[in-house]
């Protein structure tokens, strides 16, 4: 399973150059630009509507460690790492449809291990780009002037990531429902969006706080570890969903007809 | 009977009424090679997605070299090499590469020189990555993906795609060896051209129903034969050879050469030819294209109702 899942991984090493330099960009890039208009964001912050306060997870945006959460933790690096775990998940389906699935399927490996190689290769891919987002905060996050241990960027790096390869799975498991590549892709975006939005209106509206309970945005903190304290609990539930949901994917595609 | 490398027993998986393969009763002897023949859409590929383990029956029983496709897939494919139909190359591997894979996947290191020689054979460059390979280069790199570990059992769905006459005949010339070897091949094709060659059995299937499965040669003693006779100065009326058996047709041309036309045993003709003086006989190869053809064109059993179409005599 593993040599499989690295061949897989080679073979997207293109996906995984761009989505790690897109990483290190938005972290560096963001973060370096912090001091040349600290003072602006100050008043900028305190007129910011509360809608878009939510968006980006209200965060201090006038701190510098507000400033990371906001620009690096709370949208573009969840959806750099989430669009590369969609784009290894919805691989499956596009392999079949292609019919590059045909190579594979008629060797001596079980249809469990070949889902699994796939399952690993989310992994693998949302772990690289991990590290890329963590390396660039750590990079980025002292020319922003924040004084940021290394152990509360990894700990808000992780949930992000876990966030990522949830995807990701989601991903997986309607490839492996349907072998269909658009399906696939439309339905990790799809969670994402609605993470997102569950997210942001549960920290909106009192009567919708019970949606961010469900929302898997809401679970990875947008860098919470940041600021505040790291939630374990959170990070369990986006351990177990994935679990759960990537053995599902891995179930049915052992029982699914491959149409090859 | 033989052993089988392939039995199945009213093996079905339709995907809308008379669509796909229904009721197949296959029976594919060890050793041999066996062409699966039918037209486009016939249900060819729907039989051999379930012989190996791409799809479930929906009904029948199937046993591939002994096993059940469906519930042995990883052990089965130990000793199963499939080509699939179309069957891309991996873009991003070169042949080497994709060896070296496959050689790891299978825990068999000799599939790399195993997988060279073929590629020597076969005039495959092994440097070259998927997305460069045409479409015949691609048929053999499947080729060789399938035959590289040895297997006992190859299925083979329209091999000889794209590929030249040359070529044609270098791969039906490894199939023949594997078969001599005591392996097993079984390779589809919508033409029994493709197949003659090196084929021993033959099944044929149509609108998702095997409508015949038969030795090659028995295909051949089925099938319509041609004989001109020539009597010299003598005139001598198609009416000579009534209550020869076998025959189906006689015509006299206007120089006096009588072309008969029969199935099965030739004794009795060649003995009436030889009271009628004949001084000359000149046999037609067997026209094994037209029995299949009438298959095609769905005319039923060829024992029973296949007929050749009138020829011009010239």
């Amino acid at each position: 399973m593993r040599t499989l899942a690295i061949d897989l991984l080679r073979s997207r090493r293109v996906l995984l150059l761009g989505v790690c330099g897109g990483l290190l960009l938005v972290s560096i890039g963001y973060l370096a630009l912090y001091p040349s208009f600290d003072d602006q964001l100050q008043t900028f912050a305190e007129d910011l509507p509360d809608a878009y306060k939510a968006l980006i997870g209200d965060a201090d945006l006038a701190s510098p460690a507000g400033y990371i959460r906001s620009q690096v933790y709370s949208l573009m690096a969840p959806l750099l790492i989430s669009g590369a775990g969609i784009a290894a998940g919805s691989s499956l389906a596009r392999s079949e449809r292609e019919k590059t699935l045909a190579t594979l399927a008629v060797l001596p490996l079980s249809r469990r291990r070949l889902a699994g190689a796939w399952w690993l290769l989310i992994g693998l891919i949302v772990g690289v780009c991990g590290v890329a987002a963590f390396v660039g905060v750590v990079v980025g996050s002292p020319l922003a002037g924040a004084d940021v241990g290394i152990d509360r960027i990894l700990l808000a790096t992780i949930p992000m990531t876990v966030l990522g390869a949830l995807v990701g799975t989601v991903a997986l498991l309607v490839s492996s429902l349907t072998g269909t590549p658009g399906a696939a892709t439309g339905v990790g975006w799809l969670t994402v969006a609605a993470a997102f939005l569950a997210n942001s209106l549960a920290e909106l509206l009192d009567s919708l706080s019970w949606l961010g309970r469900l929302s898997p945005w809401a679970w990875h903190g947008a860098g919470q570890a940041i600021t505040g304290d790291f939630d374990v609990s959170s990070l369990l539930l986006l351990v177990v969903s994935n679990a759960v949901i990537g053995a599902v994917a891995v179930a049915v595609f052992d029982r699914r007809n491959l149409h090859l | 009977m033989a052993s089988a490398a392939v039995t199945s027993s009213d093996l079905t998986y339709e995907y809308a009424p008379g669509v796909g393969a229904v009721g197949l009763d296959l029976h594919v002897p060890t050793g041999t090679v066996y062409g699966f023949l039918g037209p486009n859409g016939a249900g060819k590929s729907t039989a051999i997605r379930m012989l190996t383990s791409l799809i479930k029956p929906q009904r029948g029983s199937v046993s591939v070299l002994g096993m059940d496709p469906w519930s042995d897939g990883p052990a089965l494919h130990h000793r199963l090499g499939v080509l699939a139909s179309d069957q891309p190359a991996p873009r991003h591997h070169t042949g080497g590469s994709l060896l070296a894979l496959i050689a790891k996947l299978r825990e068999r290191p000799e599939v790399i020189r195993h997988g060279h020689e073929l590629a020597e054979r076969l005039q495959l460059n092994l440097a070259k990555k998927g997305h460069e390979l045409s479409l015949g280069n691609r048929q053999k790199l499947g080729l060789v993906t399938a035959l590289v570990h040895e297997p006992d059992l190859v299925i083979l769905d329209e091999p000889t795609n794209g590929l030249d006459p040359l070529l044609q005949r270098e791969i039906g010339l490894v199939l023949r060896e594997l078969a001599d070897s005591g392996r097993t091949v079984m390779l589809s094709s919508h033409s029994l051209h493709d197949v003659e060659a090196v084929a021993d059995h033959v099944g044929f299937i149509r609108d998702a129903v095997l409508v015949e499965q038969l030795p090659l040669d028995a295909l051949a003693q089925r099938a319509v034969r041609r004989v001109r006779f020539r009597f010299g100065a003598l005139t001598v009326p198609a009416s000579s050879f009534d209550g020869v058996p076998n025959i189906e047709r006689v015509d006299v041309a206007d120089d006096g050469e009588v072309i008969v036309q029969y199935r099965g045993a030739v004794a009795a003709l060649l003995t009436r030819a030889g009271e009628l003086g004949a001084q000359t006989i000149e046999a037609h190869p067997v026209e094994l294209e037209e029995t299949f053809l009438a298959l095609y064109r769905g005319e039923g059993h060829v024992n029973e109702e296949t007929a050749m179409a009138p020829r011009e005599v010239d």
